[in-house]
């Protein structure tokens, strides 16, 4: 299936709340099975962006297409766009209300319609595969942080989206459950799939991710092939930027 | 009954209840000893005492669903984004939490009722419908604020999160708030459904003493009720008996609540009392 | 420009918006509004004689001067009363000797655990056992009954409060070398008096609501003038309203003092949540988790019941 299209692509976005302008005509785009890092200060719209992307928020200006379909346009329902694209969140967000395989379960079963047997047996299956075989049936409050976020991980991956956002997934984990994370993700990469991830994690960055953008103020800085700018960035800004996240 | 209760703590809990009888029956006892019971004269209002506790355990039988429901409404309502149902609402709240239990019975008996009363009804039967239902909508005022607080213990992160897995607004309301918003609100509830029973005290006293419906001459109410109430015997004994229907009714109802919340205990979501 | 990006924020959702910010304001706005389509109501029934106009102007002053000045008197001096003796209960339960413990904790319950209704009627007996003339007997037995039970109420205010300051401050103060009464004054009373403000005006309002049942043993307050006046003119509805309007004039303004001092008092780190979104009156951020605090106090707004918390938190050991 060769496609002309990227799998994203976002032009011009502007959005802000009340008067602080957060995103100021920030532009992207992301081929199928590419991995895309944005990286940039505190504040700097990053999440904004992502929220943008699969209009959690909605852009005040500027055109989102994912998969070639123009999203941003008024008769496409958001829940359709948000069963194309995941989103994992820095916080986890997991169901407190939910054990695990039903949190990743929700959206197969109350959008889908998927009966709770079938299921069931996908969300094990999800699980499994991010090395969670053992806590299917726990409640998020008994899991650590490293598995509660790949139990989110899962989910994400339940509705089988097209594209999956990360924003900042490492950030809240204490350091020994970081990598527990980082490796699902740099599988889930292996195999082809197309994310957006908002990371520090440099590392991760210069190994898996194909491009990387750095946004500051609302703006895209510099963009550019992710190993190109973390090791010859060639703005000014950014290089200390990169030389603050490395050192 | 107690089936899902653990037994021994069912035991205990009996024997304790045993302990405690004895211990008022003793007092009353030791009252009489001292010659400050008139018996005959407790046999006679017995009856009276005890229809006023029946009244109170049929009217929060009433009370409690019926402010439960309109509580649920309310909380929901005060957590909505609509404008017109928020303020509603919060009137609703700031009237009937702010106005004596006793004001909105009384104003019930002698407005609500000439309103709502059809031809040839029994008034004593339905001045305890509307003296019900006017201490259920203050009930409801104060259940409504809990519940509104249970919708927003929902943390913010996990509406945006059922929202990126593809649910809509009334899909994250079903699954992921309302479950949430119910059982953080239910030890609260226990205690509100506490008060419902203390309130509910009022209907029992004015429908056992008839002030208010049989008596034409109302003026000396105080007076005019004075050698009734105001007679040791009678007192101690409504407060004796008053004290331990009281009990029993917490007791079962905790013991529910209790029973309730263990069903659907979820780690991380018992709330802080 | 491809297409212009979709508000997903109605009309009505932009409206709440605003509301939440500009909570006073709008609250302002909407109470007017009400008021003002209530006056008109009422007058539109005084013109079909429904509504006696004339009711109101010329009770008003009896309502006002004697019945609420009572109802505002006898709350305002047993709650006093109530307070030093809740304090006092507050530390006997919270004290060292197992006996005076015990007897608070017996006081506490008995009190908080029984409609004060029985409690109003048992303690005019007892009055009238002891003291002549009727009115005077009334009254005692009026303020007797407020304020014990208000004082039982009021302990266990005080006892929360002091339950929050956590033994490490006191240990650090007694390391400063402050004797006792200084750690009570320069340590516990400034944070104790914060945290009990709100749940003490609440308890306010509860111990004014409370006085409306005086009117059962005859104290003339304001429930009372209400009743009295119906029997003279044979009016309902004006009585009523009025009695009605005159305790929500009392009470809303101090439910709302408050939500006010709630915010204003609050210390970081204690007792109130600081970022729930709860007491700001605005959208919580996103990824706040509130649940546990909020509800905790969200509580002190609500009326607790101590026998049913006495069940809850023993059954609750058990699980
Ligand atoms: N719902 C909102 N209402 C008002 N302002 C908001 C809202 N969400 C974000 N902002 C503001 O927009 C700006 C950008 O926020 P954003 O979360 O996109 O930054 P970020 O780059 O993700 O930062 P961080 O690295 O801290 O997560 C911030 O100044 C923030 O305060
Ligand atoms: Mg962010």
């Amino acid at each position: 299936m060769s496609s002309s299209h990227p799998m994203i692509k976002a032009e011009n976005i502007h959005k802000s709340y009340d008067s602080l302008r957060v995103l100021k005509g920030v532009s992207l785009s992301v081929d199928k099975g590419d991995v895309l890092v944005i990286v940039g200060p505190s504040g700097s719209g990053k999440s904004t962006l992502l929220r943008c992307i699969n209009l959690l928020v909605y852009p005040d200006s500027g055109s989102i297409w994912i998969d070639g379909i123009l999203t941003t346009h008024h008769e496409v329902r958001p829940e359709w766009v948000r069963e194309k694209v995941a989103m994992v969140f820095q916080s986890f967000n997991l169901f407190s209300h939910l054990r695990a395989v039903d949190n990743v379960t929700l959206g197969l079963r109350k959008i889908k319609g998927i009966n709770p047997e079938e299921a069931r047996e996908a969300g094990i299956h999800l699980l499994k595969s991010v090395g969670l075989e053992d806590k299917i049936d726990e409640y998020p409050a008994n899991l650590s942080g490293g598995q509660q976020q790949r139990v989110a991980i899962a989910r994400a991956l339940a509705m089988n989206p097209k594209v999956v956002l990360f924003d900042e997934p490492t950030s809240a984990l204490d350091p020994e459950f970081i990598s527990e994370v980082l490796d699902v993700m740099t599988r889930l990469a292996n195999e082809g799939m197309t994310m957006i991830v908002v990371t520090h994690e440099i590392g991760f960055a210069k190994g898996v991710a194909d491009h990387l953008v750095f946004l500051e103020g609302g703006r895209v800085l510099e963009e550019g092939g992710a190993r190109e700018v973390i090791e010859s960035p060639r703005r000014r800004r950014t290089q200390e930027f990169m030389s603050k996240i490395l050192g | 009954m107690f089936g899902w209760v653990r037994s021994r703590a069912l035991y205990v809990e009996i024997a304790r209840f045993l302990v405690l009888i004895a211990v008022i029956l003793g007092v009353i006892w030791l009252l009489g000893s001292l010659g400050h019971l008139d018996l005959p004269f407790i046999i006679t209002v017995l009856p009276l005492i005890f229809q006023g506790a029946a009244i109170t355990l049929a009217a929060t039988a009433f009370i409690l669903p019926v402010a439960l429901g309109v509580g649920f409404l309310v909380g929901w309502a005060r957590f909505s984004r609509n404008p017109l149902a928020y303020w509603v609402t919060t009137l609703f709240v700031e009237i009937f939490r702010g106005t004596p239990q006793l004001v909105l019975v009384l104003a019930a008996f002698f407005i609500g009722l000439p309103l709502v009363a059809p031809a040839g009804a029994n008034p004593q039967v339905l001045a305890f419908w509307v003296g019900s239902f006017a201490l259920a909508l203050h009930s409801a005022a104060y259940q409504g604020e809990i519940f509104r607080a249970g919708f927003q213990s929902v943390p913010t992160g996990q509406i945006e999160a059922a929202h990126a897995v593809g649910l809509d607004s009334w899909q994250t309301m079903k699954e992921v708030i309302l479950p949430q918003a119910f059982r953080v609100s239910l030890p609260p509830l226990g205690n509100e459904f506490a008060n419902v029973v203390k309130d509910s005290s009022i209907l029992g006293f004015l429908g056992v003493l008839c002030i208010v419906l049989c008596s034409r001459d109302l003026a000396g109410w105080g007076r005019q009720i004075a050698p009734l109430t105001f007679n040791v015997n009678t007192a101690v004994f409504s407060w004796v008996v008053i004290a331990i229907v009281y009990f029993i009714i917490i007791y079962v109802m905790s013991t529910i609540m209790l029973a309730v919340e263990r069903r659907l205990r979820v780690p991380g979501l018992e709330a802080a009392l | 420009m491809a297409a212009v990006g979709r508000n997903s924020e109605g009309v009505l959702i932009r409206i709440r918006y605003w509301i939440d910010n500009h909570r006073s304001l709008s609250a302002g706005i909407f109470a007017g509004v009400f008021v003002i389509l209530l006056f008109v109501y009422l007058y539109s029934l005084t013109l079909t004689g429904e509504f006696r106009l004339d009711f109101v102007t010329s009770k008003i002053p009896r309502f006002i001067f004697v019945g609420m000045i009572t109802t505002l008197m006898l709350t305002g001096v047993s709650y006093v009363l109530g307070m030093s003796l809740g304090f006092l209960t507050a530390y006997a339960r919270i004290s060292d000797i197992r006996a005076l413990k015990a007897l608070a904790k017996g006081y506490i319950d008995a009190f908080r655990g029984t409609p004060i209704l029985v409690q109003i009627l048992l303690w005019m007996i007892v009055v009238a056992a002891l003291t002549p003339g009727y009115r005077a007997q009334a009254f005692v037995a009026a303020i007797a009954a407020l304020t014990i039970n208000t004082g039982a109420y009021q302990a266990e205010i005080f006892r929360g409060g002091f339950k929050a300051i956590q033994e490490g401050q006191i240990e650090a103060g007694r390391a400063l070398g402050f004797t006792s009464w200084q750690l009570m004054k320069h340590i516990k009373l400034p944070q104790v008096l914060r945290l009990v403000t709100p749940p003490m005006t609440n308890e306010f309002i509860a111990l004014l609501k409370a006085s409306a049942l005086l009117s059962i043993i005859g104290v003339v307050e304001l429930t009372f003038i209400a009743k009295d006046e119906m029997l003279r003119t044979f009016l309902t509805l004006e009585p009523w309203t009025l009695a009605t309007l005159l305790y929500l004039a009392m009470t809303v303004p101090l439910a709302k003092l408050v939500q006010f001092l709630e915010i204003k008092f609050r210390i970081p780190g204690l007792g109130l949540p600081s970022d729930t979104g709860l007491y700001r009156g605005r959208k919580p951020r996103p990824g706040v988790a509130a649940s546990q605090t909020t509800m905790a106090a969200q509580s002190l707004l609500l009326r607790r019941d101590p026998l049913y918390e006495y069940f809850r938190r023993r059954n609750r050991s058990k699980v």
